[in-house]
């Protein structure tokens, strides 16, 4: 992540502060930061969401294209991420510098997204085994400032919620080739479901504690943290890929503690999520007010 | 440490040597018992981080070493401290970049990159070193380690021992011969005669550089 | 608005692939039918085949056959970093590079971006097992050459480079052994083969979805879990896991990975501790040699010191070719 310099003395002062439970910004070891979630603001994009973590921030736009399905799973349709670590966030990202980072946050949201149970790829179908919808998720991040996995997981699903697919006719020509309409109407549209859409909570081992939402520099005292992807399906909490980031090794049962820690903290802050979303869109309505500047 | 390899030696001859593998712990650490090559120290106990030979050697009369000797393939890196031999490459106003290829008597496979700065050439008169007046490019010299920098490692020759060690005299000839140490700061070429100004490293003792005169 | 760019349908189109074992989900389903499924859950490694110092060009080097599954790691000492980078922290830098042999799997497009997650989740496994404070400001590359891929390769290349590593006489604090376990459609496989993986990656359990209506059906559960340990402090060097599995299922497939590990180390010590024993004997057998050559330099030392130094440092002495002389 994003390197911070810190002498010895600073890390023992958050090493303690760990071990008593009361972190630098006052957060115990299971509080997450303050966090800003804002949707729909890129007109250009089928559906975006803008995410601030305290210093962390992400911009997610979706955008939407017409594919071929696989032919072994006709019914599916498709996703695609890619992160653009901008050298905004950290002069470090300049050149080729936050490649290896925005690989690591691919694969981990690809791996999320893999099974079909913690997405329905079969929303995104249009006519099986001919056409599809492929979705992009474009994430750019603008600043960063820790725990960008957990950041980038809840502004993706964001965006999804926000996705808005223009709805689809088709009528069926000759020799099984199908044409498309696609609604004029910007309002005409359907939504995607993003109930067991997974999001991701890192649990970062700091000393001897376990602890969620680690800042920049927390992450530098840690040795080991684990990336855990997390989707609801039937009010219950299943994994849907996880992995050991950090250089570090675990022992079997902290290993399990902090995938349990986990998850729970995941639960919690998929509801508080789908929560806030619902409530911004009520507020918001269909039309956004007008603002200067979204980075505000 | 050193010397550590040298009373090893004499210890392999014994037939029944004690084999081990990374992770294994050898023994608990105490107050008399010291860290050697090859082992690491966890939770209170020393365990091997290489796959050897165990040996447990006295360095004085109540401290032992703990020690584990890889056969065969022996990795070197330069350490802070450590004697190297380097070959002189290039030759800049500022500093001079040389290949390591030897670490205290090991000889290494791959060449290192060492950097000598202006600064460190000497010890005394820092400001007035020039280093063109102190190493060619294909000069052997004999040089300490200083520090580990992210491209290269940088070396410093500012002891009297530490210098031109192998030298040959800038000239067109195919069968040149290296040069004579003839001061501290001079070598000469014995069959042309020609003097040219090196750091020299005083592995002789200087009586017989005198007699040689 | 949105264009819509007319494509092809793959499937109307004829194009045929020989290689495939299943094109449709019907074929699938078939394929899944005959595929041998184990009755009971045996947690232990594949027959392996595994040797140290393979190649003499490189110090460190490894070669295992893990079933038909064959990969080689290179281990060279570490070298000078070439990109400078603020992130080291005191540590040196550990890059794993990962190819394919051009025969090693029937599908090609794919290569680029599997080499590419291999070399990123094998780096992310070495990393705690290699005491990188010992090369500061280096890096230590590792590189691994897959000759044929039947499953578990990541595993099997951790295991294969851990043993390259130890024999490069790169510090590590343990031995590292890794396993794959996975599930699906309610049978664990344990090391499972590339048939196994690629349902996993390629069906991704489609037709274990229940219909959007019954949600009351039980979720079946699928995904691959690959775990290295390192079994002195019990510590986990990485935990991978994809699909969709619940708390239970994962500890359950923690735990027979954990004993895959157990029984792959010992084999791993088996293999490092005879090594050891042959470059000792080898050792042995060249100081023998040295000691007469020693013995020989030890005769001249002392001819030299008897007839003074003025012989020792005689210009003559200094000379390396004495065919130059005039």
């Amino acid at each position: 992540m994003a390197f911070v310099a810190l002498s010895e003395a600073e890390k023992t002062f958050i090493l303690h502060g760990v071990e008593e439970n009361y972190r630098c910004d006052g957060r115990s070891r299971k509080d997450y930061r303050p966090m800003e979630l804002e949707t729909g603001l890129v007109s250009n994009a089928s559906g975006s969401a803008r995410l601030r973590l305290a210093n962390t921030d992400i911009l997610v736009g979706v955008k939407t294209e017409i594919d071929v399905p696989d032919p072994l799973t006709p019914e599916f349709g498709k996703l695609e991420f890619f992160v653009d670590c901008s050298a905004n966030a950290t002069p470090e990202f300049e050149g080729r510098g936050g490649s290896d980072l925005a690989q690591e946050l691919i694969l981990a949201l690809q791996n999320a997204y893999e099974s079909p149970l913690s997405f329905d790829y079969r929303t995104l179908c249009l006519i099986p085994g001919q056409q599809c919808w492929k979705l992009y998720i474009d994430i750019l991040i603008l600043e960063c400032g820790g725990n960008l996995h957990d950041a980038v997981s809840l502004a993706a699903k964001a965006a999804l919620y926000n996705t808005k697919l223009p709805r689809v006719t088709a009528s069926l020509l000759d020799a099984g080739i199908t044409d498309l309409i696609i609604s004029d109407n910007p309002y005409d549209c359907t939504r995607l479901e993003i109930g067991t859409v997974p999001i991701l909570v890192t649990v970062c081992k700091i000393g001897d504690y376990c602890l969620v939402d680690p800042s920049a520099e927390e992450e530098v005292c840690s040795t080991v943290s684990m990336v855990v992807a997390i989707s609801m399906k039937n009010k219950e909490a299943y994994l849907s890929g996880s992995h050991m980031t950090g250089g570090g090794s675990m022992h079997r049962d902290t290993m399990l503690n902090s995938l349990n820690l986990g998850l729970s903290i995941g639960e919690h802050l998929n509801t508080h999520l789908i929560k806030m979303l619902k409530q911004e869109e009520e507020r918001v309505g269909p039309k956004r007010p007008k603002t200067v500047g979204f980075l505000k | 440490m050193t010397d550590l390899d040298a009373s090893h030696d004499s210890q392999e001859t014994d037939s029944d040597e004690l084999f081990c593998l990374p992770g294994e712990r050898l023994c608990r650490v105490e107050d008399n018992i010291i860290l050697g090559l090859g082992t690491y120290e966890q939770n209170g106990y020393i365990y091997a981080c290489k796959s050897g030979i165990v040996s447990i050697d006295d360095s004085d009369e109540n401290t032992q070493i703990v020690s584990v000797h890889k056969p065969g393939f022996h990795l070197t890196i330069p350490v802070t401290g450590d004697i190297v031999t380097a070959r002189v490459l290039v030759t800049t106003p500022k500093f001079a970049k040389c290949a390591i290829f030897c670490v205290r008597n090991q000889l290494l496979e791959n060449s290192y990159r060492g950097l000598l700065r202006k600064e460190d050439v000497r010890e005394t008169e820092k400001d007035r070193v020039d280093i063109y007046k102190s190493f060619k490019p294909g000069d052997v010299i004999l040089a300490r380690v200083l520090n580990q920098l992210e491209q290269s490692i940088l070396l410093s020759t500012a002891e009297t021992e530490l210098g031109v060690v192998i030298a040959y005299a800038s000239d067109v000839r195919k069968n040149r011969v290296p040069m004579i140490p003839v001061g501290w700061a001079e070598m000469q070429c014995p069959q042309t005669t020609i003097k040219e100004p090196r750091k020299v490293a005083k592995v002789l003792p200087e009586s017989t550089i005198k007699i040689e005169k | 608005m949105l264009k819509v760019t007319q494509t092809k349908n793959a499937l109307l189109d004829g194009a045929t692939i020989a290689e495939d074992l299943y094109r449709t989900p019907n074929d699938f389903e078939e394929f899944f039918q005959n595929l041998e499924k184990p009755d009971e859950v045996v947690a232990k490694p594949r027959t392996t085949f595994l040797r140290a110092g393979v190649l003499t060009t490189v110090r460190g080097s490894a070669y295992m056959e893990y079933g038909n599954t064959k990969v080689m790691a290179i281990v060279a000492p570490p070298h000078e970093v070439v990109r400078a980078s603020a992130r080291r922290m005191n540590m040196g830098s550990l890059n794993c590079y990962v190819n394919y042999a051009a025969f090693a799997t029937g599908e090609l497009e794919t290569v680029p971006r599997r080499e590419k997650q291999l070399s990123s989740m094998l780096t992310k496994a070495l990393e705690p097992v290699v005491c990188r404070n010992e090369f500061l400001n280096f890096q230590l590359d590792v590189r691994v050459l897959i000759i044929e891929d039947d499953g578990c390769l990541l595993s099997t290349a951790i295991n294969c480079c851990g043993v390259a590593l130890v024999e490069c006489g790169i510090s590590t604090y343990d031995l590292i052994t890794a396993s794959t376990a996975c599930i699906y459609r309610d049978h664990v496989f344990i090391n499972p083969n590339a048939m196994v993986e690629e349902l996993l990656w390629k069906h991704r359990a489609g037709h274990a979805l229940p219909s959007s209506s019954d949600d009351t059906k039980p979720i079946q559960e699928h995904g691959l879990l690959i775990i290295a340990s390192m079994d002195t402090f019990d510590q986990l060097a990485q935990c991978q896991q994809c699909g969709y599995l619940s708390p239970a299922t994962y500890t359950r497939l923690l735990d027979y990975t954990l004993t895959i590990n157990k029984g792959m180390r010992q084999l791993i010590r088996q293999v490092l501790l005879q090594r050891v024993k042959e470059q000792h004997d080898l050792d042995l057998r060249e100081k023998a040699q040295n000691a007469l050559e020693d013995q020989r330099l030890a005769d001249i030392i002392e001819r030299l010191k008897s007839q003074g130094l003025s012989e020792l440092i005689n210009p003559s002495n200094i000379k390396e070719d004495p065919y130059t002389s005039k």
